[in-house]
């Protein structure tokens, strides 16, 4: 089923080399049933509109349906995938989704499309694509690929915090999931957290410090600023929302001072606290530049997941793309079993900044969040800033991570993929942002 | 004692739950001054003189330098 692209979306979709066609049916319409389906009662409603029995794997040795039997019967009910093939007409078909309406039988019905192998063409435009790419790889020039080109820095759409919401909630369609984060818990592991902040009144938050002579108490702004993107409240008093998931369980483990240094004993113990807290998911916006990956943190990660948590890591800031600097993806983030986030921009573009995928297994970046002017909270007095970073990226991730945990009950490996899944892939190369734009579930 | 010519170390075993304890008993024997046992990472942090010595300890995945995080000032734009 098409949907059309809506004003406000980043596109992924370039200025099309291939001319849409009008689809080639059959005549015959594809009817989709809802999970929870009454095979019974779908069996009688579709033979009725076909007017005749319709066909059934069950009825054939192995499954080996012979498709003359279903052309002259009423179609084909395939009870295992929920599907059925129809023969009826177009008012045949309307009566179905009619029925669906009421009953929430049938999920959708669709005009059955015929398919041709594809023609040769688009194999050789994609091996010429695939070449300007790798020539700019390899040459540091962001070259332009034939067709795709001047779009891949000009990007269809702009976005800006308004007086509702900031940029990024909206990018990654936060602002209309049905989620809120409700029932799950999310660990930000970083510079603690301003406990009186009013815009965090009444939420659960579970706090330890795991630096040696300081409270939680943030003394730096950068983990209150985490902790409101991942879970900032929905309506804050006077300003813009700048939360992802409104209602998780907040968990903030102090692994980074006040100075904002750390260690990797401090955040290790910050993991293991958090596995013991039974977090869903945990964010951590810190990084050392350190190509090689770590054995401890590969198992930290591997230990979460099998824990039901997923771990996502800022991708690093050690890039400086105007001069020719791709930086690349350090520890943590590196481990295979940690999700590396990348930073883009209210353009849709990477961010100057973004740390470019490590060669080294588990050295690529995963997903991309919004990064650069990122409004959140902060510190008292101040309460609120704007700053950018991979570390701003990460939290949106963690916030959609636990909506995602919210909605489908995913965990862990699960979770993972959902978000890999869900993300909307963006017109970047797939070194600098993964498989896309991380996205909230609608 | 805990000398400063000591390097800071992270321990990873593969060993599980209480069992981290023991390999941290080990590691102890071996030279290891055991800071933090971490037994839902199934990492220990210390300080050791020979490293390299507790590589061979029954149970030891990897024994690495530990480390340092650092963010930039409270007052920088780019986090």
């Amino acid at each position: 089923m098409i949907s059309a692209e809506s004003a406000g979306e980043i596109s992924s979709g370039r200025e099309s080399m291939v001319q849409e066609e009008p689809a080639e049916t059959t005549g015959r319409y594809i009817v989709t049933l809802r999970e929870d389906h009454d095979g019974d009662r779908d069996l009688s409603a579709l033979r009725t509109v076909a007017g005749a029995d319709l066909v059934r794997p069950e009825d054939f040795d192995e499954s080996e349906i012979d498709m003359a039997e279903v052309d002259s019967a009423g179609g084909l009910y395939l009870s295992e995938l929920g599907i059925a093939v129809v023969n009826t007409d177009p008012a045949g078909a309307r009566s179905l989704l009619a029925q669906g309406a009421e009953e929430s039988q049938v999920l959708a019905v669709e005009p059955e499309r015929v398919h041709h192998i594809r023609g040769g063409a688009d194999y050789v435009r994609g091996y010429r694509e695939g070449v300007h790419d790798l020539a700019g790889r390899i040459t540091g020039e962001e070259s332009a690929t034939a067709g795709g080109g001047g779009s891949s820095s000009q990007p269809r759409v702009r976005f800006v915090d308004t007086a509702d919401w900031t940029w990024g909630l909206e990018a990654t369609r936060a602002v209309t999931s049905p989620s809120s984060g409700a029932g799950t818990r999310v660990a930000v592991l970083d510079t603690g957290f301003t406990t009186g902040h009013p815009d965090f009144a009444g939420r659960s938050v579970v706090t330890h410090s795991f630096i040696q002579g300081e409270t939680v108490e943030d003394g730096h702004g950068h983990g209150t600023h985490c902790i409101g993107t991942a879970c900032g409240p929905k309506n804050p008093t006077g300003v813009r929302r700048y939360g992802v998931a409104y209602q998780a369980d907040i968990f903030a483990g102090k692994v980074l001072s006040n100075a904002g240094s750390g260690t990797d004993a401090g955040i290790l113990a910050g993991i293991a606290w958090a596995l013991t807290k039974r977090a869903h998911v945990i964010s951590m916006s810190l990084g050392a530049n350190v190509q090689q990956v770590s054995a401890a943190y590969t198992q930290a990660g591997r230990r979460a997941l099998v824990r039901g948590a997923l771990i996502v890591a800022a991708a690093g800031n050690n890039a400086n793309r105007s001069l020719g600097n791709f930086g690349f993806v350090g520890i943590p983030a590196n481990a295979p079993t940690i999700m590396a986030v990348g930073a883009i921009d209210a353009n849709g573009g990477i961010a100057f900044f973004s740390a470019r995928s490590n060669p080294v297994r588990g050295g690529q970046v995963d997903l991309a969040g919004p990064g650069v002017g990122v409004f959140s909270s902060w510190k008292e007095p101040e309460r609120h800033r704007s700053i950018s970073g991979t570390s701003m990226a990460t939290p949106h991730a963690a916030g959609i991570a636990a909506l995602w945990a919210q909605q489908t009950r995913r965990r862990g490996w699960d979770l993972w993929a959902t978000l890999a899944a869900e993300s909307t892939r963006l017109q970047l190369p797939s070194v600098d942002v993964g498989g896309g734009l991380v996205i909230a579930p609608q | 004692m805990i000398w400063l010519s000591m390097t800071r170390v992270i321990v990873t075993v593969d060993a599980e739950g209480a069992a981290v304890d023991e390999v941290a008993l080990t590691l102890s024997d071996r030279g290891l001054h055991v800071d933090q046992v971490m037994e839902a990472t199934g990492t220990i942090s210390g300080w050791a003189d020979d490293p390299d010595a507790l590589r061979s300890v029954p149970g030891v995945v990897a024994v690495e330098e530990e480390r340092d995080f650092q963010l930039p000032p409270p007052d920088s734009p780019l986090q």
